[in-house]
């Protein structure tokens, strides 16, 4: 029932194993059931999403724009065309293209990579949201700071559990850092979705040594995650800024079960875009490194 | 401020100096216990009432009457609900200790009546918006699982709602969960909720007594704003070794309780523990089988009486719960020792020393692996001072003055790696340490035979104390300053809190009353959950958060019917609480040394009517209420600074208990409740980002869950009587949710799976209809 996620803090695992004792209590002591129910919900105005990273890799990074929907509307965001998007740096621009195919999202040339430690940001015109006639205009900044190499990573099976877990050998820094980790296996990328991406920050183990410390799990029950001898697994690990990784924790206590016992109460999360403009923008550093399973 | 408290001290001045010239004129007092026959536990609440003056007084919470009168030969009537009216004469030509022993009725429907007064006496009373039950009212009321439940019978009363369904999480007229003062034997309890809220910490078999202060909070108590839950447990039978044991669908529990010397020293134990992990051994899946999950309680007490003029409690509580496997261990629990001295100085002057210690602690480990192994804590405790006086100046004019100190202590988390391998670092968030003290004095005068005034005021002070990090912020909620108090008070916070009520009786069969009542909150707990948690904390007033302040005014009419056998009230209050607390959007509580900066500030308001009707009659008793209620906040940069619903608004909140005696052994319980669903936050846009649907929301509270309602049903059946038989033996029947209402305990949206793109509703409902049944046997 519960949304299966990877997107855990070594504070929030704390937490995550009481919520996890509290669904074993409802289940052993009581029984809990779901049925759909009727909830009519009222309209908003319409809302610029923004959504992209622009990372240290050499490489098309993309910046999606699109609208917000009422609530139970079924049909896919649109993409928000023709606007300006642009990028600018120290005193470098680059103005992104929009795709041919996917409406909203637009894309730096391939041989594009973001640096660290240098203020980007992103500015968007030429978009009329509200549909007043009038063009709106949005920016955000972000910036990010670089990380040490990764030593090594292995594989650990856990059959009793039916996971599989890759543990990490590293030496964290002692600034304040988020880190945010994707894995992909044999180049596909298992983490498609924005709530399997594991998210932390170190502060509980700033400055130390990882020691081979589990940092994410596959679900051998799932055909896309199970391991295979030979498979090459590929760990990612990304430097991310503080306000993305408030919006990436934002975004998974928004998207997730919510119960009485351990959820707050539910708010919009908070964007760095300006304007009121929903999502983010972010540069990230990424690091990796992979493994062959034996 | 100071003008309102010369002009009351010199009101009590006053009374004072008027009862000591009455006392010149040959006036004597009649003073002593009210005890059980059976067992010489002193009796709470009980009537003494003389015939010749058509007035009278009542037990104090340890027993104790005291009475003024002019010399002369008085007819006493003394009472109690369950017990045979006891009637005797007395000639007072001097003061005289009388102790009256009164003989439980054969007739145990008596019992079940929501008050332990008798109708006409609570009349009179200038006291209102209290609720008094005992531990047999409490048990004939159909439970979650048979489980006997306190809390859960207090919220069948106007005025009081769960926080959720099935919670023992409880809202006082709109306020918050933490706005409950709740103590045992005058210690706090932190946290009165075993696995994860859906019972309390409560073992009804221990309990004696209990009231619940919902607005007109005596001066005596102080700090908590919505209400004080006073709990009393039992003394332990002077007379015989007894006790009960029972065994239900989730748990067993235990009482013995007897005389270590006849009437001078008596002990009380009980133990309650929930059993069904006891099965999990039988599981198929092995990994199971070392498994733990249950909780326990322990109460003991011991109480001695030195001589007629003194007497010595010792009473305590443990319990935990503890939920462990393979690899993580969690536990947590409360403590609490109470030790009490009553001595009285002469039969006008009662005097109470008490000394408590209560604690909280939660323990969370993980040996999962070598590199992640930890182990996170977290304690509260406080020790508290009280030395409370009762003066009986004359029948009109009783005082009530102390002194109240507590010291409190935090520790909001220490978290560390286990093994050489753990890479976690040692983060203990600095404690705190906080004094809280209060001196109050307060007079119930009877001004004439129809209006009674009852006043006084608390003055209370709050401050921290020796602390290495003690944060600053602007108004802005940004990080100012960080400063050092080591050895040093800070944060220092000092209030009055007036406190004042009448009674008017318009009749022997009605009267109207009112309160007014300011209550100062330092401590509120760091919870953004609804229902709560075991790892919510209290934190305390500070530099950066303000005291809560309440101001509640009430209004009641009350009426009596049929010789007393039914009454009748309506009360309505107002109250308003400045620098309520709430926490941003996805704030972060937990082991977070920055939480203050976390709060945001406001006003809050309740305002609201509760009706009840309360009935004995000869085979049928219970009681129907009904309150209409609202409650809102206006809260600094929450929900864009417009006013919302408070979390537990339910404007209509209705309970109906009954219990019928079909014949002498067998006799059926039922409660039927509905209320408004709780105010809830829905979106009404989306916006979809890296594949994940992201709510966008318009406004806070802004729907509500859908209305509650349950029918409960319970039938007991006793053994037959007799005659040589020493033990008694019932089974108990019961179903929750007897008709099967599906009651929304969440609500979610989610991705239709067999319609992508299509989002829908899901309720999740916790308690379909639930049989128990539970075997009882005492001796």
């Amino acid at each position: 029932m519960t949304p299966k996620s990877k997107m855990l803090t070594q504070l929030h695992r704390f937490v995550k194993m009481v919520a996890t004792t509290a669904s074993a209590i409802i289940m052993f002591f009581f029984t809990s059931c779901t049925q759909e129910i009727d909830i009519p919900l009222d309209s908003t105005y319409t809302r610029l999403v923004v959504w992209g990273e622009i990372s240290s890799d050499t490489t098309v990074h993309s910046i999606y724009l699109t609208k917000t929907s009422d609530f139970f509307n079924p049909s896919l965001p649109q993409g928000v065309s023709n606007a300006v998007v642009s990028l600018s740096w120290n005193s470098s621009s680059l103005i992104l293209i929009e795709n041919d195919t996917v409406q909203g999202l637009y894309q730096t040339p391939p041989n594009f990579y973001a640096l660290s430690n240098t203020l980007y940001r992103l500015n968007i015109s030429n978009v009329d949201i509200n549909e007043d006639g009038i063009s709106e205009e949005y920016f955000a900044e972000s910036q990010v700071r670089e990380i040490g190499h990764i030593d090594s990573i292995k594989i650990q099976f856990w059959p009793a559990f039916k996971y599989v877990s890759i543990r990490l050998w590293a030496k964290d820094s002692i600034t304040e850092d988020y880190y945010m980790i994707r894995v992909r296996k044999n180049g596909i990328m298992l983490s498609d979705s924005l709530r399997e991406w594991a998210i932390t920050n170190d502060v509980i183990f700033n400055g130390n040594n990882t020691n081979g410390i589990d940092v994410y799990w596959l679900d051998q029950k799932r055909e896309d995650e199970k391991v295979q001898p030979g498979d090459t697994i590929t760990l990612e690990i990304s430097s991310i800024p503080k306000e993305y990784f408030d919006f990436l924790w934002q975004v998974y206590f928004a998207s997730g079960f919510q119960t009485p016992l351990f959820s707050q109460t539910p708010g919009n999360v908070v964007s760095n875009i300006s304007n009121g403009a929903m999502g983010h923008f972010a540069v990230i550093f990424t690091r990796r490194a992979s493994v062959v399973v034996q | 401020m100071i003008r309102l408290v010369a002009l009351l001290l010199f009101t009590l001045l006053s009374t004072v100096l008027h009862a000591s010239s009455e006392n010149d004129k040959a006036k004597y007092s009649l003073s002593g216990y009210v005890k059980d026959a059976k067992t010489g536990e002193e009796l709470i609440g009980a009537t003494i009432y003389i015939e010749e003056i058509k007035g009278g007084t009542i037990t104090n919470v340890y027993g104790f009457y005291s009475i003024t009168l002019v010399a002369g030969k008085y007819t006493v009537s003394v009472s109690f609900v369950g017990y045979e009216t006891l009637r005797t004469t007395i000639e007072l030509s001097n003061h005289l200790r009388k102790n009256f022993e009164l003989q439980p009725t054969v007739k145990f429907l008596s019992e079940v009546k929501i008050t332990a007064e008798s109708g006409a006496t609570k009349l009179k009373r200038a006291e209102m918006s209290l609720a008094k039950m005992d531990s047999r009212q409490i048990e004939k009321i159909p439970a979650l699982m048979g489980e006997v439940d306190v809390i859960k019978a207090l919220q069948l009363l106007p005025g009081v709602t769960s926080v959720s369904e099935g919670s023992s999480g409880f809202s006082v007229r709109g306020g918050g969960i933490d706005q409950n003062l709740i103590l045992l034997d005058e210690a706090s309890v932190y946290n009165a909720s075993h696995l994860l809220g859906f019972f309390s910490v409560f073992n009804n078999d221990a309990i004696k007594d209990l009231k619940l202060y919902k607005g007109d909070i005596p001066a005596e108590y102080g700090g908590r704003m919505s209400s004080v839950l006073d709990i009393r447990m039992k003394e332990g039978n002077q007379r015989k070794i007894s006790g009960n044991a029972a065994i239900g669908t989730i748990s067993g529990k235990f009482l013995l309780e007897g005389p270590f010397w006849e009437d001078n020293t008596s002990f009380l134990v009980a133990g309650r523990r929930t059993w069904a992990d006891l099965f999990l051994p039988l599981a198929r899946d092995t990994s199971l089988h070392d498994n733990k999950l249950f909780f326990y309680d322990l109460n003991s007490k011991i109480n001695h009486k030195i001589n007629d003029n003194n007497r010595l409690y010792l009473s305590g509580y443990f319990g935990r719960d503890i939920f462990r496997n393979q690899f993580s261990d969690i536990s947590f629990g409360n403590s609490t020792f109470t030790s009490r001295w009553n001595h009285i100085f002469n039969p006008k002057l009662f005097s109470n020393l008490t000394v408590t210690y209560s604690n909280y602690y939660y323990g969370l480990s993980s040996t999962f692996t070598e590199a992640n192994s930890y182990l996170w804590e977290a304690e509260m405790k406080n020790w508290t001072f009280k030395a409370d006086l009762g003066f009986f100046a004359t029948p009109n004019i009783s005082l009530k003055y102390g002194i109240h100190a507590i010291f409190h202590e935090f520790q909001p988390g220490h978290a560390r790696g286990i093994g050489s391998q753990s890479i976690l670092n040692d983060i203990r968030i600095p404690g705190k340490n906080a004094l809280e003290a209060a001196t109050y004095i307060s007079n119930e005068h009877k001004l004439i035979e129809q209006l009674t005034l009852k006043y006084g005021v608390r003055l209370s002070g709050f401050a921290n104390y020796n602390s290495d990090s003690v944060y600053f912020y602007d108004s802005n909620y940004n990080l100012l300053d960080i400063k050092n108090y080591r050895n040093r008070f800070f944060g220092t916070h000092v209030h009055f809190e007036p406190r004042a009520g009448m009674v008017y009786s318009l009749s022997e069969n009605s009267s109207i009353k009112s309160f007014y009542s300011r209550n100062v909150q330092y401590l509120q707990m760091a919870q953004n959950s609804t229902a709560g948690t075991p790892l919510d904390l209290w934190f305390s007033a500070s530099n950066n958060v303000k005291p809560q302040i309440s101001d509640q005014v009430g209004l009641g009419y009350f009426h009596n019917f049929w010789d007393q056998r039914i009454e009748t009230s309506v009360e309505v209050f107002y109250k308003y609480m400045q620098n309520s607390i709430d926490f941003k959007e996805y704030a972060n509580l937990l082991l977070n040394s920055r939480m203050e900066g976390e709060l945001r500030y406001g006003y809050s308001y309740a305002y609201g009517a509760e009706f009840l009707i309360k009935y004995t009659l000869e085979k049928l008793s219970g009681w129907i209420g009904y309150t209409y209620s609202v409650a809102k906040r206006k809260i600094d940069l929450i929900n864009n600074g417009k006013k919302y619903y408070a979390p537990f608004d339910k404007p209509h909140d209705f309970a109906a208990v009954f219990n019928y005696e079909i014949t002498s052994r067998v006799s059926l319980g039922a409660n039927w409740v509905y209320s408004s669903g709780i105010p809830v936050t829905f979106p009404a846009g989306k916006a979809v980002i890296g594949g994940v649907t992201i709510p966008v929301y318009t406004g806070r509270n802004e729907y509500r869950m859908p209305a509650y309602h349950r029918l409960d049903v319970a039938i007991t059946l006793k053994n037959k009587q007799k005659p040589n038989r020493n033990w008694q033996s019932e089974f108990n029947f019961s179903i929750y949710n007897a008709y099967n209402r599906k009651n929304a305990w969440a609500i979610n949206f989610i991705e239709d799976k067999e319609n992508p793109g299509r989002t829908k509703a899901i309720m999740t409902y916790l308690f379909p209809i639930i049989p128990a049944i539970s075997y009882n046997i005492k001796f």
